[in-house]
């Protein structure tokens, strides 16, 4: 059995569209490889940017009121190998008490004139050459060697059917895994010597699941080619069928499978959604302006404004202005965060069937082989849905640990929430005299910032390799399975066919 | 002579499984897109005309102040194409509402369903089929043309008779068209039908529009039937050629345009949303921070209280038309840098013949990035028109102090207005003028492609060697 696999790995690898196949597929890993590291050197830069801004301005931060952190998401380093749905969604996110963070469109920070490009990844070339080339490579087979009347004389020795077929499948695999084995050893090497780029052990394992899966894949195509071919009668037949079944796998189940889950399954339009926040707003807003009514302002409304980034705040102001901002505060404070979790089971519940939207559209996409490795492969990279929602499940609590914050300082009902004058310069002008006399001695110049030492900052932390495994494992069980029944049927065809 | 050959070829390709095949695909994604599309039509039609509605509504209840109605933004919405059904120019994700009050436009908002949890899908519409589908077809139809031929030994037989060869090329390319042209042409008339069965209507520009894609289509195709020619007249095996014509496809036709968004980003830098905030932040703060320099008091007010003598309302406008300048300023600079940005993507991946296809149909259509850029200028001159409009207005009205500036309504007129008078906006088709200039030179480069690999074909054909080897 092993010459003959030995044998259909010769053959194979001789082959002159082996021959280019590889090397087009290295170039490609590798000219595609360098264009994306340029683009992952620059999102890296501008990241960096971003954040170093960021901390700048928190540093400058002089009132609670103002205290909004903007936090952002690092580029995901592995989304070289699938983009999954990485460039739908924003990297930032607002952290303040009025709202929750949620996903949102990539069109609220950055150009959505971008979203007529699709955007290139490793799976992509997969796809395309890979899966081409094994075509090529199982084609013909059966049918190819029944014509050349080979396959007769192989079978006239006193081989068994099933050993000539399970070496065929055998062989092709093994062709085809060379081609991936070094496409994945250039990729490997490029990540390791790239000076910007460091990844960590789970990185790595992550890289070599990829692989795994990857040679997964191939052998399942192998045996959905090797059934066809066991199925028909010449060579050029089986090809033209597998390229049909080529162009259906990759362009029309994604596309009709997307279509049925956003037919199948009913969301309301985001507008609706937004009206109803609307309306919660507007109550909120009600509620306030009551207690304004109720507890009207008495006294010398003097003030200095001046401007931070996220608002301004007062530098002076008589005793009974502040002292009335606390009261307020103390009161619409706790009210903005009750809201914002109000806002935020609205907001939850319509998450929750785009959610599930996108997973019915998984669901029909396992239909096709090669969607399924583009699942699979999107989740290794931490790109898929669970991945790329990580990040604002992560902002959502760590807006939880600023409210907590807030509230531990007792910030609504202190001055520093909107002034940042001393409580020993509050005072009550007689005249205008006075006030003028004193607003020279109390405003002040130069404010000292928050000191927010004790501020928790923001890490983002990736889910571990463990659980990415654990939710693919379905999806990697079906494709086995698939390749296991299509080998099976292949078989009971080749067992059937005639051969002459 | 050459009659004969086009009717064998064609013949022999109809009669091919892959032929079948592809018709059956296609067809199969004709329909099916057809009837999504007219679904999802009739829905957007809808909504459209519900929120178009709504604005005209609120703008009416605006006309009794005119200075209610300067300072009313107006949502103006995008209108759904049908001929969105042949080339959908992505819209589904460009933005589709531009805001205007006649101070300012805002940065159009994209206002749609989409669900980002799904990765990013296209549209099942004609761009789609033809420029993947139907060119991989292109490919698989003409791989053996000639290398196919020399294999079964029955090319030197067919040029042993008196036909020159240029004839038989020329048989066996025209052939091939009027093959492709089989499914759009049946695909077509579905997809009438289906129009047509929902109570929806092409008018006859739309039907010029769709006879001039259906040429370009044909053009696109030929470009992949001539490659396909070309390889297979230059190997010797058709097994060869298909491997190679493969890899030129997937190349020209998914590789390099989706390099496009990495190119694009790469080279021009678009600031993010909040940057530009940001500015308008900077840039405001910059003109109150120089009130003096708009008049004496211009930065002081007293609400609607005009009797106040440290108030000056003409020096208050000027600081206010500044403010709303910068705004417009800035906002415009952000609009033009997101065409630049996304039309660099689109010039540097026009090596690929898929990129001057959509480009030249998207101009034919009036649709996508070129008409979103048509809408937000539109929507500028709209915005001068109707503040000329108002000003006109206001100059009857003998209490107003004749200022316009923006949330200082007690400055300007107060008199109601003739809804009816008040220019409303109505969105001017790109002309084929237009498209003309938009897409002059990407058709001519598909037309030069078409022509010099014809070109090559000839003569490498001409000393091709016909045995068998």
């Amino acid at each position: 059995m092993w010459k003959i696999t030995k044998k259909e790995l010769l053959a194979n690898i001789i082959t002159f569209r082996f021959t280019i196949g590889t090397v087009l597929f290295l170039g490609l890993i590798v000219l595609l490889m360098t264009i994306l590291l340029g683009d992952y050197a620059q999102k890296l830069e501008r990241y960096n940017e971003l954040v170093a801004k960021e901390s700048e301005e928190l540093r400058q931060t002089m009132t609670y009121q103002n205290l909004k952190p903007t936090i952002h998401q690092p580029p995901e380093i592995l989304s070289f190998f699938s983009r999954g749905i990485e460039d739908n969604l924003a990297k930032e996110a607002d952290i303040n008490i009025s709202t929750v963070p949620i996903p949102k469109g990539s069109y609220t920070s950055t150009n959505p004139l971008l979203s007529i490009f699709s955007t290139p990844d490793i799976t992509l070339i997969f796809n395309l050459v890979i899966s081409l080339l094994i075509l090529l490579l199982v084609y013909d087979a059966v049918s190819g060697e029944k014509e050349e009347k080979t396959l007769a004389l192989i079978l006239s020795n006193s081989i068994p059917r099933n050993q000539v077929l399970f070496s065929k499948f055998l062989g092709a695999l093994i062709t085809i895994s060379i081609p991936i084995t070094l496409g994945f050893l250039v990729a490997g090497l490029i990540l390791l010597f790239s000076p910007i780029i460091s990844l960590t052990a789970d990185d790595w394992l992550r890289i070599a699941l990829i692989y795994f899966v990857s040679l997964i894949t191939a052998g399942t195509l192998c045996s959905i080619g090797l059934f066809i071919s066991s199925v028909t009668r010449q060579a050029s037949q089986t090809l033209i069928i597998l390229f049909f079944l080529w162009v259906v796998f990759i362009f029309a189940v994604p596309n009709l499978s997307t279509y049925l889950a956003t037919e199948i399954i009913n969301v309301e339009s985001r507008e609706s959604v937004d009206s109803q926040a609307d309306e919660l707003h507007q109550e909120m807003n009600k509620k306030i302006e009551e207690f304004i009514a109720q507890n009207p302002f008495s006294g010398n409304q003097i003030e200095s404004d001046a401007n931070e980034p996220h608002g301004s705040y007062m530098r002076f102001a008589t005793k009974s202005y502040v002292r009335y901002g606390q009261k307020v505060w103390a009161f619409a404070g706790p009210l903005t965060i009750d809201y914002a979790d109000k806002e935020w089971q609205l907001r939850k519940t319509y998450l929750e069937k785009l959610e599930s939207q996108g997973s019915l559209a998984e669901l029909f996409s396992f239909i096709s082989p090669l969607s399924t490795y583009e699942n699979l492969i999107s989740a290794l990279s931490r790109s898929d849905k669970a991945g790329s929602k990580r990040f604002h499940e992560q902002a959502a609590e760590y807006r939880r640990q600023l409210v907590k914050y807030l509230e531990d300082k007792k910030a609504f009902s202190s001055i520093r929430y909107i002034a940042t004058v001393k409580e020993e310069h509050l005072f009550e002008p007689k005249d205008i005299k006075e006030y003028s006399e004193l607003r020279e001695k109390y405003e002040e110049k130069n404010p000292q910032p928050l000191n927010l030492e004790d501020l928790p900052r923001f890490h983002f932390s990736t889910e571990n390799v463990a659980a990415t495994v654990k939710r693919i494992l379905p999806g990697l069980g079906l494709l086995s399975f698939t390749g296991i029944l299509f080998f099976l049927c292949a078989y009971v065809a080749f067992l059937k066919y005639d051969v002459r | 002579m050459t009659g004969n050959i086009i009717r064998k070829e064609l013949l022999t390709n109809i009669t091919s499984l892959r032929f079948l095949l592809a018709l059956a695909v296609s067809i199969a994604l004709f329909v099916a897109g057809g009837f999504i599309f007219v679904s999802r039509y009739n829905q957007e039609m809808s909504e459209y005309s519900e929120k178009t509605n709504n604005n005209l509504a609120r703008l009416n209840e605006a006309s009794k102040n005119l200075s209610e109605v300067a300072n009313y933004v107006q949502m103006i919405q995008r209108m759904p194409k049908l001929t969105r059904l042949f080339c959908s120019g992505f819209e589904k994700t460009l933005p589709n509402t531009f805001q205007t009050d006649v101070f300012k436009v805002e940065i159009p908002e994209v206002n749609n369903d989409m669900n980002f949890f799904i990765s990013r899908f296209v549209d099942l519409d004609w761009m789609f089929v033809i420029s993947l589908i139907l060119s991989f077809m292109a490919i698989l139809l003409t791989f053996d043309s000639l290398s196919g031929e020399k294999e079964r030994g029955t090319l030197p037989l067919a040029l042993s008779n008196s036909v020159p060869r240029d004839t038989v090329l020329l048989g066996k390319y025209l052939g091939a068209i009027i093959t492709l042209a089989i499914p759009l042409l049946l695909g077509l008339l579905i997809n009438l039908i289906i129009v047509n069965l929902s109570g929806l209507q092409f008018d006859s520009g739309q039907w010029l529009k769709i006879a001039a894609f259906m040429g370009l289509s044909i053009l696109y195709l030929s470009i992949f039937l001539l490659l396909g020619m070309l390889v297979s007249s230059r190997s010797p095996k058709s097994s060869t050629s298909i491997v190679i014509l493969l890899f030129i496809w997937v190349v020209l036709v998914i590789l390099i345009p989706s390099t496009g968004r990495l190119i694009a980003e790469k080279f021009v830098r678009v600031p993010t949303r909040t940057e530009v905030d940001r500015m308008i932040h900077e840039a405001v703060t910059e003109i109150w921070n120089n009130s003096e320099r708009y008049g004496k008091n211009a930065g002081s007010w007293a609400g609607n209280n005009l009797k106040v003598d440290w108030i000056n309302p003409p020096a208050r406008a000027r600081l206010y038309n500044a403010v709303t300048d910068a705004k417009n300023r800035i906002n415009e600079d952000y609009v033009n840098k997101m065409v630049e940005q996304v039309n660099l993507g689109r010039n540097t991946t026009k090596i690929s013949p898929v990129t001057l296809y959509q480009t030249i149909s998207e101009a034919v259509f009036g649709i996508g990035v070129p008409r979103f850029q048509s809408i937000f200028s539109q929507t500028a001159r709209y915005k001068d028109v109707l503040k000329e409009f108002l000003i006109a207005e206001d100059k009857k009205d003998p209490e107003s102090l004749h200022l316009l500036a923006w949330r200082h309504e007690v400055i300007f007129s107060q008199k109601p207005v003739d809804f009816n008078a008040l220019p409303k906006f109505a969105e001017s088709d790109i002309s084929m003028k237009e498209a003309m200039k938009i897409a002059f030179w990407d058709l001519s480069a598909l037309v030069i492609i078409n022509i010099l690999l014809f070109a090559t074909i000839y003569v490498s054909f001409l000393r091709c060697d016909v045995r068998q080897r």
